[in-house]
């Protein structure tokens, strides 16, 4: 039984936002309602009193159609992955350092193509069974020998020659190449006694309740686009959760995901991009609720169509030529004002772009100093004056000796607000240049169709970047372009190709002193900056909110300016703590409100209706 | 006099009839009037508002301004002036509703007139496609017609085209169906009037100022449809539409930030323009169909 | 009516309704496949896929057969059961559809059995009082209603009751935190019926007050009512038991054929909602586009338009003896 004060608190809750109406009346109606609420409250005895038992709610919005850790594709599915097993190696919350997973210690040999990795001892499945070296060898093995399975790691595990487990707390890796992959061992290891029997591993949903793992939750439930229900735990090798449930709950609008946090409905929001800014500023201030800010780990960036080719030098698709000219790439570039941008269209709640990667990972961060680029329209007039592209009658500039008009076509993605809005700006400007841009939207599927056609001059992109800036340097490498017209790999953001580049990109990859290998990334950006096959925009941050009034501790990732959801890891949610008091039994004082208001306008209706009746018989 | 001249003179008493007619209905000229004053603002806009301030790069103010002395309906989520979007607005939403009808009306009329001209099997065919449009429910239609054209303002208008015409048809057919049966065109068919001297001279004629109602009402539904297809993604977001307005409204968090004086205005304006055509339309309704008048 | 009539007529329409159901399954093979293009590439939009797996995806489907041969398979698949399987949620889109019916009939229906309830009754005594204060309120009142769009009334009610005053749940149909239990669930959901119930019966009502004012209008001017006022029967009951009956009966059926416009209403107000039926079901189709799942509910929604169209149709001879078959 909650007391009177609590229950006051339920039944007011809602209320409190009713306060815009001053009338006599409506005030009436909120004193019938409250006490039908408090009526209510008292029969029904606030059954929800106890506090860890409350599952922490989390709006979610991509959609992901089986929980199986090895397919991940998603940002949802690595999460999930991550609750639910352990990797060899995490990324820390303080600041994306490798840290200790099932993993306690990792050496390696003279040459560097011998890897060896202590597993953690006494660390069991959630079924009892013991965590072996031989779960980690069976995880590894199957990504490397299933074929689809191994498609979507060909980058780690083509590198692999043998993998043994000569002990139940000893793994061996040898590998073809020394590998910087090898300190960021982040692949979930997964049960070899439930997945051994699984006939076709890369189609298995893993949706056998209770799953099982090692991680510190366990999915216990799931319906695609609607939930995913997790339970806790308990024997979880860092510590049980301080909380015993976690439900992901889909909300198909972000507005939807704020307005369920505000109602209570919903305690921390997770959807993909996070709140837009208009969201945010709305929740500034709301009753109960803490907004986060946090810097972020995903950039928005234009790339062009530096002619689009494949690697046996075939030409591909119908780009504007002008822009295989880097002079007039860099002219665009110098066009943008970034800050406007970041001003208009995330209220300021963005850093502005450089070259790929953001400044949340520090060490792989370059900062041009006063080698930037800085907005400045008539410094990229006089770049195309010089180059020779001459205004026609219309004031479109021209490509020189009588070529084609500077006229590009600007693709973003339909299902994305913001890139219609930023298409806008970036006309407004190029416009100033004497170059004409004829914006579209395409949605995702047809967006990546013509990218691959190479049927495209400018298209927008974006990127979750990772700890490890492999994955998206490796975008711009020769390796990237399809092997030939007709293949149809997709790797490639640009068609972007550059031996340089691509030198230095291996040398980071088997690169395992980090001092040096921060060098070789930093340098590869500044050619990216220079070259300008792609402008980064900028990298917005992450926001957030989350019900203050039920929960705290949340870790965040990095520990300063951090966020909790979306993080390379599972800090956020593991961490959080419900708060000694409970208000959610807020729907009960809405309902009983609903009924109260239903009941009251009836009877007045009933009453009025009475009257006009008898008046009518009487004409 | 010559027989031209007779005519225009005939043609002239007629219009000046209708005239009379429409100014005694209150409602029908209050519509004449919003729609009036809305079409000039439109025509006017370059001279009421600045086209420049549409691109958001030299928008004049900030994020969510509220209305104030500078911005009298606020500002969007560029900085862009609420108002002079909603005032430019007001030319793609009556270019496209008023150009959808055309095109509808045009493959309603040609329908029409066909199956009440060709009664026999040619008509009956004609007719079971037009019973069958008018069933299928229109948005249905029209969502997946525009998906897979591509999303553009031509394809808002070939969807509501495509998918408004079956009513006029309907009406044309009837309509075309009472013509032909008096005696005139009997002596005319007897003279050796073709199909084509029929329809032009005779049926087209009799049956003008009903399409022009029903083209009238069927505007409202045009803007209607014109706005909710642009709310659901499908028009071209470049445009400034009534409808674009609100998507880009909806899409920019405009509700929960509890920007109000973004998501009013143009709605308000759909409400007024729409209502407007209807008032118009039921107005004209009730001059070319006397019986009408009463219930009304 | 004579002898064999009514078998002919129900047979002659249920003919219609079926050349009807069939050009529904062409159109939205012509629309969907002749026009929409490869569904290949966007199936393997996620996975890399090499041109050799593409053309054994494509022969898979049967897309490499002639256009004729493709109908005919397609044809069968629909009399089956099956509508294909969605791009975004890997499942049967005849599941999915099953799986949204329920929302969407408890929507539309409350929706339209307020709408309806509402409707009828201004618009009787808006007829029957023509030219009154009550008329011209409420016609004015419908006019503004029918002339909104019904995604923005429904963007004011969310921003007005859900967020200023935050009396009503604004997205979904039931809150994650409900307690287990019939007696919460349902008070839960009919919480979050509210605001979507009366955007959309706001939308729809305007037209039956219209209708039934209309339709009663007519019934006053009819020479029988004067005989039922000459035998001295009041106006309340000369309007209830002679007007609203043969009024209500054209009125019944021109609703049932504007049921067109409530699929359109569902399809915007649970947008609008994210309430979680059909309507939203084909909106997250048509943002994707997720082909399979378009035409679905386009083949669904046609046809439940079609049937109840022609239900209503035969209804209305049985019940209205005046009316012969044509």
């Amino acid at each position: 039984m909650c007391d009177y004060v609590v229950t006051t608190e339920c039944g007011v809750l809602h209320f409190e936002k009713a306060g815009v109406m001053n009338s006599s009346w409506a005030s009436g109606i909120r004193q019938g309602a409250a006490a039908a609420a408090v009526i209510i409250l008292a029969a029904s005895g606030c059954t929800s009193g106890g506090d860890t038992q409350a599952p922490l709610v989390v709006a979610v919005d991509q959609t992901i159609s089986d929980l199986n850790p090895l397919t991940s594709f998603f940002s949802l599915n690595y999460q999930v992955a991550d609750l639910m097993y352990t990797p060899l190696i995490r990324y820390s919350a303080d600041d994306f350092a490798p840290t200790k997973g099932l993993a306690t210690k990792w050496t390696h040999s003279g040459d560097r193509r011998t890897w060896t990795y202590t597993i953690r001892s006494g660390v069991t499945w959630s079924d009892g069974k013991k965590v072996t070296a031989d779960d980690a060898r069976f995880t590894l093995r199957l990504l490397m020998d299933d074929k689809k399975l191994h498609a979507s790691h060909a980058d780690l595990v083509d590198n692999f020659t043998s993998v043994a487990a000569p002990d139940a707390s000893t793994l061996v890796v040898k590998i073809k190449r020394p590998s910087s992959q090898m300190t960021h061992m982040d692949v979930p290891i997964v049960p070899r006694h439930v997945w051994s029997k699984i006939h076709n591993p890369a189609s298995f949903n893993n949706t056998d309740f209770p799953v099982v793992g090692s991680g510190p939750f366990l999915a216990s439930d799931f319906k695609v686009e609607e939930y995913i229900k997790f339970k806790a735990n308990d024997s979880y090798w860092e510590g049980a959760p301080k909380y015993k449930s976690l439900a992901m709950q889909y909300y198909k609008t972000p507005d939807a995901a704020v307005q369920a946090l505000r109602s209570g409905d919903v305690d921390l929001t997770a959807t993909s991009s996070g709140l837009n800014p208009a969201q945010y500023d709305s929740l500034k201030g709301a009753t109960g609720v803490t907004t986060n800010r946090a810097t972020g780990r995903s950039l928005t960036s234009i790339t062009f169509n530096v002619g689009a080719r494949a690697q046996d030098g075939t030409h591909i698709g119908d780009g504007h030529p002008a822009l295989r000219d880097a002079t007039v790439r860099r002219a665009l570039a110098q066009a943008i004002d970034k800050k406007q941008l970041i001003d208009k269209v995330k209220d300021g709640m963005a850093t502005p772009g450089v070259a790929y990667i953001p400044p949340i990972f520090a060490d792989y961060f370059w900062d041009p100093g006063d080698k930037t680029v800085d907005f400045d329209i008539d410094a990229a007039n006089k770049l195309l004056d010089d180059a020779g592209y001459r205004r026609g009658s219309d004031g479109i500039r021209a490509m020189p000796h009588g070529g084609k008009k500077l006229e590009f076509r600007l693709l973003y993605h339909s299902d994305t607000p913001s890139e219609s809005t930023i298409a806008d700006f970036l006309k407004g400007w190029w416009k100033r240049l004497g170059i004409a841009v004829d914006t579209a939207g395409a949605d995702g599927t047809k967006l990546n169709d013509t990218l691959y056609a190479g049927k495209f001059d400018v298209i927008f992109s974006g990127w979750g970047v990772d700890a490890d800036p492999t994955g998206i340097l490796a975008l711009y490498t020769c390796d990237a372009l399809p092997e030939s017209a007709k293949s149809s790999e997709r790797d490639t953001d640009t068609f972007y190709c550059d031996a340089t580049y691509d030198k230095l990109f291996a040398k980071q990859k088997a690169e395992t002193d980090a001092t040096k290998r921060a060098d070789e990334v930093k340098k590869m950006q500044q050619i990216l900056y220079r070259q300008a096959p792609e402008v980064t925009l900028y990298y917005s941050d992450r926001l957030e909110a989350y019900r203050s009034d039920r929960w705290d501790g949340f870790d965040t990732q990095p520990a300063h300016h951090g966020m909790i959801t979306a993080q390379q890891g599972v800090w956020g949610y593991y961490s959080a703590r419900p708060v000694a008091h409970e208000t959610g039994t807020g729907w009960w004082a809405a309902s009983a409100a609903l009924v109260a208001v239903v009941v009251v306008v009836g009877a007045v209706w009933w009453r009025m209706r009475r009257r006009a009746a008898t008046a009518d018989e009487r004409e | 006099m010559t027989a031209t001249a007779i005519r225009w003179a005939h043609r002239r008493t007629r219009a000046a009839d209708a005239w009379r007619q429409y100014r005694a209905q209150r409602a029908g000229m209050a519509g004449l009037i919003v729609l009036a004053a809305v079409t000039i603002l439109a025509i006017a806009a370059p001279l009421v508002a600045d086209a420049d301030s549409l691109d958001p790069t030299q928008a004049p103010g900030h994020r969510f301004e509220p209305p104030g002395a500078r911005f009298w309906l606020g500002t969007d989520d560029v900085g862009r002036s609420v108002l002079t979007l909603t005032i430019y607005g007001a030319r793609m939403s009556l270019l496209v509703g008023v150009t959808a009808t055309v095109l509808s009306v045009l493959i309603g009329a040609v329908v029409g007139l066909v199956a009440g001209h060709f009664a026999r099997a040619t008509g009956w065919v004609l007719m079971r496609l037009t019973d069958w449009f008018l069933v299928l429910p229109q948005l249905v239609l029209a969502i997946a017609l525009a998906v897979m054209l591509g999303p553009s303002a031509a394809t808002i208008i070939i969807a509501i085209a495509l998918t408004s015409w079956a009513s006029t048809a309907r009406l044309v057919r009837s309509a075309t169906l009472a013509v032909e049966s008096r005696g005139y065109l009997e002596r005319a068919r007897a003279l050796g009037g073709g199909h084509w001297h029929l329809i032009t001279r005779h049926v087209t004629g009799a049956v003008a100022p009903l399409i022009f109602a029903s083209a009238t009402l069927q505007v409202a539904s045009a803007i209607l449809a014109e706005a909710t297809l642009s709310f659901l993604g499908l028009g071209d977001p470049a445009v400034v539409s009534w409808g674009t307005i609100l998507s880009h409204a909806n899409d920019s968090g405009a509700v929960s930030y509890g920007a109000w004086w973004y998501v009013i205005p143009p709605g308000v304006l759909i409400v007024a323009v729409v209502a407007a055509f209807t008032l118009c339309g039921r107005a004209v309704e009730a001059i070319v169909n006397p019986r009408l008048r009463e219930a009304r | 009516m004579g002898v064999g009539g009514w078998p002919r007529f129900v047979a002659v329409r249920l003919g219609g309704a079926a050349v009807s159901l069939g050009l529904v399954l062409i159109s939205a093979f012509f629309i969907f496949r002749v026009l929409g293009g490869d569904p290949v590439s966007a199936m393997t939009r996620d996975v890399p896929a090499t041109p050799e797996q593409k053309r054994q995806l494509r022969h898979q489907l049967g897309l490499d057969d002639s256009l004729a041969q493709q109908f005919a398979t397609y044809v069968k698949g629909v009399f089956s059961g099956q509508l294909g399987q969605s791009y975004q949620y890997r499942r049967p889109v005849a599941d999915l559809i099953v799986d949204r019916l329920g929302a969407t009939v408890l929507l539309t229906g409350t929706a339209l059995v307020l709408s309806a309830g509402l409707g009828l009754w201004i618009g009787t005594r808006a007829g029957w009082r023509s030219g009154s204060r009550f008329d011209k309120t409420h016609v004015g009142v419908s006019l503004a209603l029918w002339s909104a769009p019904t995604f923005w009334l429904g963007l004011i009610m969310l921003v007005v009751f859900g967020r200023l005053l935050g009396w009503f749940p604004i997205n979904g149909m039931r809150s994650p935190r409900t307690a287990d239990g019939w007696w919460p669930q349902t008070l839960d959901i009919a919480h979050h019926l509210v605001l979507p119930a009366v955007t959309m019966a706001a939308v729809i009502y305007a037209q039956y007050v219209l209708i039934m004012r209309a339709s009663i209008l007519e019934q006053r001017g009819e020479e029988y009512l004067v005989t039922a006022r000459a035998k001295g029967l009041t106006d309340a009951a000369v309007l209830r038991r002679h007007a609203v009956p043969n009024a209500l009966l054209p009125t019944v059926t021109l609703v049932f054929m504007q049921l067109g416009a409530v699929v359109s209403g569902a399809i915007l107000t649970e947008t609008v909602f994210s309430w979680p039926g059909l309507g939203q079901l084909a909106y997250e189709a048509l943002k994707v586009p997720d082909i399979p799942l378009l035409q679905g509910t386009f083949v669904f929604f046609s046809a439940a338009v079609i049937i109840a169209n022609t239900c209503a149709d035969i209804a209305y001879r049985i019940l209205d003896p005046r009316v012969r078959t044509s």
